[in-house]
């Protein structure tokens, strides 16, 4: 008796799925229409452009003294580093233009900071949680090319700006979308920058890359490529890693027997780390090194210079925030000292710089959308940025409804010893990949 | 015995109706007041979307316990088969146009092929060797979905972008009657409750049986005539199949598939879910997967009392687990049906009892006996349940 | 021919780091057979106590310092925590194990902070490297190397030469005959952890001078390590060299030879080829088991 109703039970089961999945399996057709035969893996978003007047002048968020905002960062795991210094960095600016300046046009800015541990699933349940039940206005910063790709679209239908993530992938400015802004230089300017760079430095070099094994690797050395075009140097090898490979001993042996007279790096810090101390205290072996500005920190020249003070003199790489390290610079002093008032557990840092970048141009931009703010005038006033240099950039900023990409100026930088200690100073003339027209 | 029995099928009646109308709740006023005030008190964030999610972590859990927890082979990379699952989907939703409910189900025969695949080397391979194999599998995940070296898989696993699909829209026949998120909640729920639902009839029949009796003793089992290696391998091709229907669920309601979806500290805390929650029992999958779901943000809310709890977050999990595994083998299931077995004027005395019980655990434990001068004991645990 | 020689030198010292750490594995495994899935965050826990020792003195004494607190560490761990699981099924010891692992991560990560640090080098590593003819090893890597094959040896004398060591093993082959002829077996057991755990501690420092000191650093190496032990079988300590040394070997050629883009899943793939011709491990013996 037991098993025939066990298997009784079982047929009824699967008599349900049948009908549920063939109802299922036939309406779908009606709306997967655009899963059609063109590929949208690795390509651009397939939302593009947009008029302005598709975005509703939405004021969700926007009370007449309160203006909020969300974020996702990765606070745990190990990306933490990042958002464990970018968010005391913007929070700390926004605190001071609260107590300074009442807010911007009266409204007091709130920055609420979720954590997604660098994990897509995660970003996407917070940042529904942010729009949908925080009631944000706008998302600023939204870290990591990963999280913020399971998020992006979900913006886009929604109509929310996306204001300045903190990444450098090409994806989520071209070809624009109307309500997102990135923030970080795209990783294949920066490596054009770079490539340039090493084409004129180096003329006949034979270059070998170091990249990470994903998106930032591949694009970074994409641009260097281009960078280098029309010049005689050759890319003769590119050793890859995975994140949570550290020693590079092995990378580096296989770029000095392919007889790399220059290196160019897209790795993290510790990677980076890794290549500069394993090429000039082990192997010995003087090779120029060029690094992508994302390890232009302290935290890499001391891992470069791996308990050997020295080590890391001479790497280069591409700045477009002003160094920690700056002697007599305003902006730089103004804001060891707003982190100090505001923000008193955090260490100053490049990345700390970098999050009140992010914080100035944000403030920027809602003090430009004036009194009347909702989620169409915010898209407006961020196109309206024209020559805005905030206190920390090195270049100045300008946006339009065909550039959305705010930091696209760069100042090679290289490490020197300054007062003693190791730092990269910049120098140079500043290298503008803005384009001409507006 | 029958007022027990009416009150189970109104507790299961209930159960159905909530399943049924939850994404109709937030319209009442009530609810959403509800709603709001659960997750600023407990940072559970019960909405459709958390639920959807919930009904996916579901089939995952439910195909892991019945791997490691009915029939014992324990799998550190079950996340590599989800992935296998969710790619499938992905591809087949991105490039062609499959219907959604196919490109699922094509996930889920995938993942089981290569589950099946997998559970022939599982074959001769016990305990920790059969950790590392699993282990082997999720660690190479991440380099083989973005390889473009040797053979360009990339072009077609989106490479270190993943792939990215547009959301998932309600078909024009229900419009009015549902919204999107409505609709991807139905369309996710019910195939997870069938599936829970057949996982539940396949653990209380032969099949389940001869789990469990796999897992209790192999040599024992293969001595009464259970066939070894036919139910090593259906546990792993069951598991799988699980796994990639799981998967194809995520891609749909995710619509992005990377390889940071599938990390190896995710396969990981797939296991701790599903100890904490429950092994070997289908509630405690549900359990797990309600756990799975809800954890970083009940943690997230602690730490606004007490900032420290973020960072501490897996410490607490891992004592939980320690706990769990020398007090409470059954996990969070376990605690549940031994309350749901009795009545209220019951309930006291349990209590009482509980209370007693970890201090009694503690006071058998050897460290306790050798100070009350107990000599030569022999490094066991000693009557503390330690059987699963 | 010369860059295979080099691979294969590298991946040695790779490989030398993940063998002291499969030789750690392998000791809990023989006396216990639990496999210590917390085997590298107890390490690196360990070595950030380390951290602390090295403000105030140098590496060496500071090394001596940790390895004891290290055996504190291990011994108590087996006597509370393990005890109760270790007779039970595998599947509790792994969890538990899992447990330990996420509660050192994370109580080290409250403490110390997600930043990586750089750690200090003993004097005699520090310099310019080695040359044989065209072939260079960093001196790290020689006393890694060194370090290992003392430790190896030291193993092998206590567990072939001593009473103690006799008795560890017996303790593990079959615990009632042991008590019976006197052997306080509660005591071998937690000295199986207590070595492990101060064996670990040695690779925690040597790891984290190799590199820099930070949370994550044993994760990717307890990866290979466990690799490694595996392969050699898991109670083989001489498989556990062996199988440490193959992995880091393997990595530096695949990634040579291939493509730098298959090193990680090459080593894995070799790990469950030979696991599948020889389920127990190169080294491993096959276990003979009463029902």
């Amino acid at each position: 008796m037991k098993t025939s109703k066990s298997i009784m039970l079982r047929l009824l089961l699967v008599l349900v799925a049948a009908v549920a999945f063939l109802a299922f399996a036939c309406n779908d057709d009606e709306d997967d229409g655009d899963g059609g035969p063109e590929p949208t893996a690795g390509d651009e978003t397939p939302v593009a452009g947009g008029d302005l007047s598709d975005i509703p002048e939405d004021t969700t968020g926007v009370t007449d003294t309160e203006i909020k905002l969300g974020t996702h960062m990765p606070l745990t795991g190990i990306a933490g580093i990042y958002g464990n210094a970018i968010v005391p960095g913007m929070q700390a600016y926004i605190d001071f233009i609260n107590d300074t300046e009442g807010g911007v046009n009266g409204r007091k800015i709130t920055l609420l900071v979720e954590d997604d541990a660098f994990n897509p699933s995660q970003t996407n349940s917070v940042v529904r949680k942010l729009v949908e039940q925080d009631g944000v206005f706008a998302i600023l910063s939204g870290l990591g090319t990963a999280p913020h790709s399971a998020v992006f679209e979900y913006l886009i239908e929604n109509k929310i700006p996306d204001l300045f993530t903190a990444t450098g992938a090409t994806k989520f400015t071209e070809p624009v979308t109307r309500t997102a802004f990135g923030y970080n230089p795209n990783y294949i300017e920066e490596g054009q920058a770079l490539g340039g760079y090493i084409a004129e430095t180096y003329p006949d070099g034979k270059l070998g890359l170091l990249i990470q094994n994903d998106d930032f690797g591949r694009d970074g050395a994409a641009g260097v490529e281009t960078g280098l075009e029309g010049s005689n140097v050759e890319i003769i090898s590119t050793e890859t890693y995975e994140a949570e490979q550290t020693d590079m001993t092995s990378q580096v042996q296989r770029l000095q027997n392919a007889g790399a007279t220059v290196v160019a790096a897209y790795a993290l810090p510790r990677q980076a780390g890794s290549l500069v101390a394993v090429a000039r205290q082990q192997l010995e072996w003087d090779v120029p090194i060029i690094v992508s500005g994302v390890v232009a920190d302290q935290l890499t020249i001391a891992l470069m210079n791996n308990g050997v003070p020295g080590t890391s003199v001479g790497v280069v790489t591409a700045a477009y925030l002003k160094p920690l390290e700056t002697l007599n610079d305003e902006g730089i002093e103004k804001h060891k000292e707003i982190l100090a008032q505001y923000a008193p557990d955090a260490t100053p840092s490049n990345i700390t710089v970098y999050g009140q970048s992010v914080a100035e141009l944000a403030v920027e931009v809602l003090k430009r959308a004036g009194q009347d703010l909702n989620r169409r005038s915010v898209i407006e006033a961020g196109e309206s940025v024209r020559d805005f240099t905030c206190s920390v950039c090195l270049g100045a900023i300008n946006l339009s409804a065909t550039d959305h990409r705010p930091i696209q100026v760069f100042q090679l930088a290289e490490v020197r010893t300054v007062d003693g200690k190791e730092a990269f100073v910049p120098f140079g003339e500043l290298i503008s990949y803005e384009s001409t027209e507006d | 015995m029958p007022a027990v029995l009416r009150t189970r099928t109104i507790g299961w009646a209930l159960l159905v109706l909530v399943l049924i109308f939850f994404p109709y709740f937030h319209t009442w006023w009530g609810f959403s007041w509800f709603l709001q005030h659960l997750e600023s008190t407990t940072g559970i964030n019960l909405t459709v979307f958390e639920m959807t999610s919930l009904a996916v972590w579901v089939v995952i859990l439910t195909g892991l316990n019945l791997l490691t927890g009915y029939s014992g082979q324990i799998s550190l990379g079950h996340g590599a088969l989800v992935a296998v699952g969710a790619y499938i989907a992905a591809i087949l939703l991105d490039r062609t146009a499959t219907p959604v409910a196919v490109a699922v189900l094509a996930g889920g025969v995938g993942a089981g092929a290569v589950g099946f695949a997998i559970g022939f080397p599982s074959l001769r391979l016990t305990g920790p060797y059969l950790a590392i194999a699993t282990l082997a599998l999720i660690v190479s995940m991440p380099q083989l979905l973005k390889h473009d070296d040797l053979i360009d898989i990339a072009r077609f696993t989106g490479g270190a972008s993943g792939i990215d699909l547009p959301t998932a829209h309600a078909p024009g026949s229900v419009e009015g009657l549902m919204d999107d998120r409505q609709w991807l909640y139905y369309s996710t729920m019910l195939p997870a409750v069938i599936m829970t639902v057949l996982a539940w009839n396949i653990t209380r029949s032969r099949i389940g049986r001869a789990f469990i009796a796999l897992r209790d003793s192999e040599i024992g089992a293969q001595q009464m005539g259970v066939n070894i290696a036919f139910y090593k391998t259906l546990a792993f091709g069951l598991s799988a199949l699980y796994a990639g229907v799981g998967g194809g669920l995520f891609v749909y309601t995710q619509d992005f598939a990377s390889p940071e979806s599938f990390s190896t500290f995710q396969s990981i805390t797939f296991l701790v879910s599903i100890v904490i929650g429950g092994l070997a029992s289908i509630l405690g999958s549900v359990l797990a997967a309600a756990f799975f779901t809800f954890q970083t943000g009940v943690i997230a809310q602690l730490a606004d009392y007490l900032p420290a709890v973020d960072r501490l977050r897996w410490a607490i999990y891992g004592a939980t687990l320690i706990v769990v595994m020398i007090l409470l083998p059954a996990g969070a299931a376990g605690l549940v049906q031994r309350l749901g077995r009795l009545r209220p004027s019951e309930l006291l005395a349990v209590w009482q009892a509980g209370l007693r019980s970890p201090i009694s655990a503690l006071r058998a434990h050897p460290i306790f006996e050798r100070l009350s001068g107990g000599r030569g004991d022999d490094g066991r645990g000693g009557g503390t349940g330690t059987g699963a | 021919m010369e860059e295979f020689l080099q691979q294969v030198v590298t991946g040695i010292s790779i490989g030398s780091i993940y063998a002291i750490v499969a030789l750690a594995i392998v000791l809990i495994y023989r006396s216990t057979a639990v496999v210590n899935f917390a085997q590298g965050e107890m390490a690196m826990f360990t070595t950030f106590i380390s951290w602390s020792f090295l403000l105030r003195m140098d590496f060496w004494p500071a090394l001596i310092l940790t390895s004891l607190v290290a055996f504190a560490l291990g011994g108590a761990l087996e006597m509370i925590v393990m005890r109760p699981v270790e007779k039970a099924s595998h599947l509790n010891s792994v969890v538990v194990t899992l447990g330990l692992l996420a509660i050192f991560n994370s109580v080290a990560l409250w403490r110390y902070g997600p930043l990586p640090r750089p750690f200090e080098k003993p004097e005699v590593f520090t310099g310019s490297p080695l040359d044989v003819g065209t072939i260079t090893i960093s001196r790290l890597n020689i006393g890694i190397l060194a370090i290992a094959f003392i430790i190896m040896v030291a193993l092998f004398l206590l567990f072939n030469y001593t009473k103690l060591g006799l008795a560890m093993r017996a303790t593990a082959q079959n615990p009632t005959a042991s008590r019976l002829v006197g052997i306080n077996t509660s005591r071998m057991l937690a000295l199986g952890w207590a070595l492990s755990a101060t064996v670990g501690a040695i690779a925690g420092m040597l790891t984290a001078a190799n590199q820099s000191l930070s949370i994550d650093m044993m994760l990717a190496i307890l990866l290979f390590a466990f690799a490694g032990a595996v392969l050699g079988g898991l109670d083989s300590p001489g498989g556990a060299i062996v199988g440490g040394l193959a992995v880091g070997v393997i990595q530096a050629l695949a990634g040579t030879y291939i493509s730098s883009q298959v090193d990680i899943i090459a080593a894995f793939f070799v790990i469950v080829a030979v696991l599948m011709v020889r389920p127990t491990g190169l080294f491993g013996r096959r276990v003979m088991r009463r029902v």
